[in-house]
């Protein structure tokens, strides 16, 4: 069994298979056995680490993702398929969305990084800049001569990848 | 309160989105710090419709031109690009050598080229007091499709020309990876002549011949010993990776095995399978025999007979 603290002051103990995923708590573990002292986790709070662990005792018994050959020129970079459950689990506020893309690449949960980041892409199409850097809480610091170069650009790209 | 992703997550977020150019044309004016990442998918692949009025004013070509002018940085982004021509129901229209030069001669880090339904020719010859330089171009990947041949009398037949196909890919020193297809209406390129002047044209070249091949059969090849026959014009004992696109199950599987057979350097095949159907007898006789890597991908388009 693993034993981790979170900022909040709250403890999770966990199996060694589900605490494992995240790569963060491997290294701290190093060799295996019981850790007697609880892992501090200092940068994910208690309601991510929450969320976090159910993923984690979800995909226990995934096996590993099939590496692609490298060179492959088929390849496609479209996301790999997310089953109905992930797509039902990640379905959550966006301020939550982001603090677990925050602890999945803290604590290196790849899957969930993954997961996380498609998850805000799909937020995003569609929109319209305007509306992006609502969602991501951006001033966009253009100046008025750059917002105009970017009609022009924007043009310019268009024509081209038509 | 909502909290920052940090750059390196943003653009993690951003890779989702980059196979869409309207995606990244949005996040390219988010703002600043988002740029960069954006040009960088923008520009990586660009196409370019050719047409019968070549580089005259107004075209595409004349518009890519003027880019190259203006954006020289952005060009040097430039990974990828296909020029395709006008229908490939009306007879394609020809590109000169000279002209072809013209276009990719700023492409510094061009890697993939893509001609599909153009004619590339050496009717108008390339005039070497032109400031371009072929020799330099550092395509790796080349893809041709319903090209480099010349058209017949007879419209319904394409007959590649030995003299323009070599001259043409003369020009093209390293190619790691060639593609050749038959295109969507007419079966031209994809002749056994025609793979065998490719395989010794590129054998004459400093890297070698071909060691990376992808057939497109488009369906059209449909029985087992014409697509042998094809294979049979190449030297198949260099060949590391194979792929039969957009053929029959059984077909793929039997030209696979055939590459395999006289192949020693064969390390990893592509087999496509339609998308609808689960991994049927062929497939599983496929994975017995050969004992390689063996990636399976989805076909989307459904064969004509089912």
């Amino acid at each position: 069994m693993v034993t981790v603290v979170v900022s909040d002051g709250v403890t999770f103990t966990m199996e060694q298979d589900v605490a494992f995923q995240c790569g963060l708590i491997a290294d701290f573990a190093g060799g295996g056995g019981d850790q007697e002292e609880p892992i501090p986790i200092q940068a994910v709070n208690s309601t991510v680490m929450r969320k976090v662990i159910e993923y984690c005792e979800h995909h226990r018994n995934d096996p590993p993702q099939p590496e692609v050959p490298e060179g492959t020129p088929l390849e496609r970079k479209d996301r790999r398929g997310r089953d109905a459950w992930d797509k039902q689990f990640i379905q959550v506020e966006q301020e939550l969305l982001f603090e677990i893309i925050l602890a999945a690449n803290y604590l290196n949960i790849k899957p969930l990084l993954d997961l996380g980041c498609s998850q805000v892409a799909e937020m995003m199409k569609g929109k319209t800049p305007a509306e992006i850097q609502q969602m991501f809480n951006i001033v966009n610091g253009f100046t008025a001569d750059e917002e105009a170069q970017n009609g022009e650009g924007e043009e310019k790209a268009r024509n081209l990848n038509s | 309160m909502l909290p920052d992703l940090p750059q390196e997550l943003i653009e993690c977020v951003l890779n989702y989105l980059s196979h869409r150019s309207k995606y990244m044309r949005s996040c390219s004016l988010v703002c600043r710090a988002w740029v960069p990442f954006c040009t960088r998918y923008l520009f990586r692949h660009l196409r370019l419709n050719w047409s019968k009025e070549g580089l005259s004013q107004g075209t595409s070509s004349d518009a890519f031109l003027r880019f190259q002018d203006q954006s020289p940085a952005l060009c040097s982004l430039v990974r990828s690009l296909t020029i395709t021509g006008s229908s490939c129901y009306a007879r394609s229209p020809d590109i000169s050598l000279g002209e072809f030069a013209i276009l990719v001669d700023n492409l510094k880090n061009l890697r993939d080229l893509h001609l599909s339904l153009v004619i590339v020719s050496i009717n108008s010859p390339f005039q070497p007091t032109t400031n371009c330089h072929l020799e330099r171009l550092s395509v790796r990947w080349l893809r041709l499709k319903y090209s480099s041949g010349t058209q017949s009398d007879n419209d319904d037949e394409w007959v590649p020309i030995t003299h323009p196909l070599t001259s043409f890919l003369r020009i093209f020193s390293g190619i790691d990876l060639l593609t050749v297809g038959k295109g969507y209406t007419k079966p031209n390129l994809l002749t056994g002549r025609s793979l065998e002047i490719i395989d010794q044209t590129l054998l004459s070249s400093e890297k070698g011949g071909i060691t990376r091949l992808e057939l497109d059969m488009g369906f059209l090849c449909d029985n087992t010993e014409g697509t042998i026959a094809l294979l049979e014009c190449l030297d198949l004992s260099r060949l590391e990776y194979v792929c039969a696109l957009q053929a029959h199950t059984w077909i793929q599987a039997k030209a696979m095995n055939y590459v395999a057979e006289h192949s020693l350097n064969l390390t990893h095949v592509v087999i496509q399978i339609p998308s609808f159907a689960p991994l049927d007898e062929e497939t599983s006789w496929i994975s017995s025999k050969l004992h390689m890597a063996i990636t399976i991908i989805p076909r989307l388009i459904r064969t004509p007979n089912s």
